[in-house]
């Protein structure tokens, strides 16, 4: 899991503050994206924080869905506790 | 008696001289002996957590108040969709607008002219709003000559 980091770049900053924001509006519904994109946001940003580059790899992708998984069946756990409730 | 009294009132006048002097010293670090400061009136300090806040804010607001940049042609661009603001560029990457935001295009060739915005592969590419270029600082308000010294340097 731990590979070589390389010295961030402006560009790099940015473009991953960038993408992040882009996440964060179609959470508030600001923005609809097209299927898959914000997976694809995801995968860059998972690679950018683990190896400070954005050149995603499949376990980038794999990381992105384990995520959606986890937070699909916690949101899924949440809203049948408070139909109980 | 004149002596003694004028003796006196050079002594209250030494000592009030000295109350004088003492009062820099409630603001120092050291703790004084004098009387006067044990007596004073003290403020209350400012906690750690009070001032990392105003740090933060601080911060904050050097972030978020561009005042705007003074357009160079080798590292922004003039946006045609929005007047008035400038783009950043990516070394090795063309802009495309739209209605909607800004599509940087990784350049694979200039003739025949071939771009991809796969930004898996590279990692610049990609399609990003005009909110989201603005939140991170791609696209900036120009700003014009006259107050060169005051613009930000990036």
């Amino acid at each position: 899991m731990e590979t070589e980091r390389k010295p961030l770049s402006f560009e790099q900053v940015a473009i991953a503050l960038a993408h992040l924001s882009m996440i964060a509006q179609a959470a508030n519904g600001e923005y609809k994206p097209r299927p898959g994109e914000i997976e694809e946001r995801q995968a860059w940003l998972s690679s950018f924080i683990r190896t400070g580059q954005g050149i995603v790899t499949e376990e980038d992708r794999q990381l992105a869905r384990l995520i959606n998984e986890a937070l699909s069946t916690q949101s899924a756990k949440l809203s049948t506790q408070s139909d109980a409730a | 008696m004149a002596e003694t009294n004028n003796g006196n009132q050079s002594s209250v006048a030494e000592h009030s001289a000295e109350a004088v002097k003492s009062r820099p010293a409630e603001h120092s670090a050291a703790p004084s002996l004098t009387g006067l400061a044990e007596h004073s009136v003290k403020r209350p300090r400012r906690t750690p957590e009070k001032e990392q806040l105003i740090k933060n804010k601080n911060n904050v607001v050097q972030l978020s108040a561009q005042r705007g940049i003074v357009y160079d042609r080798a590292n922004w661009k003039r946006s045609r969709k929005k007047p008035g603001y400038l783009i950043r560029r990516m070394p090795g990457h063309s802009i495309a607008e739209t209605e909607y935001g800004v599509s940087y295009l990784r350049v694979l060739s200039r003739k025949p002219d071939l771009t991809t915005a796969d930004n898996s592969v590279y990692p610049l590419a990609g399609y990003f709003n005009w909110k989201s270029l603005e939140a991170s600082g791609l696209l900036c308000k120009e700003r014009k000559h006259g107050n060169r010294e005051k613009t930000a340097v990036v």
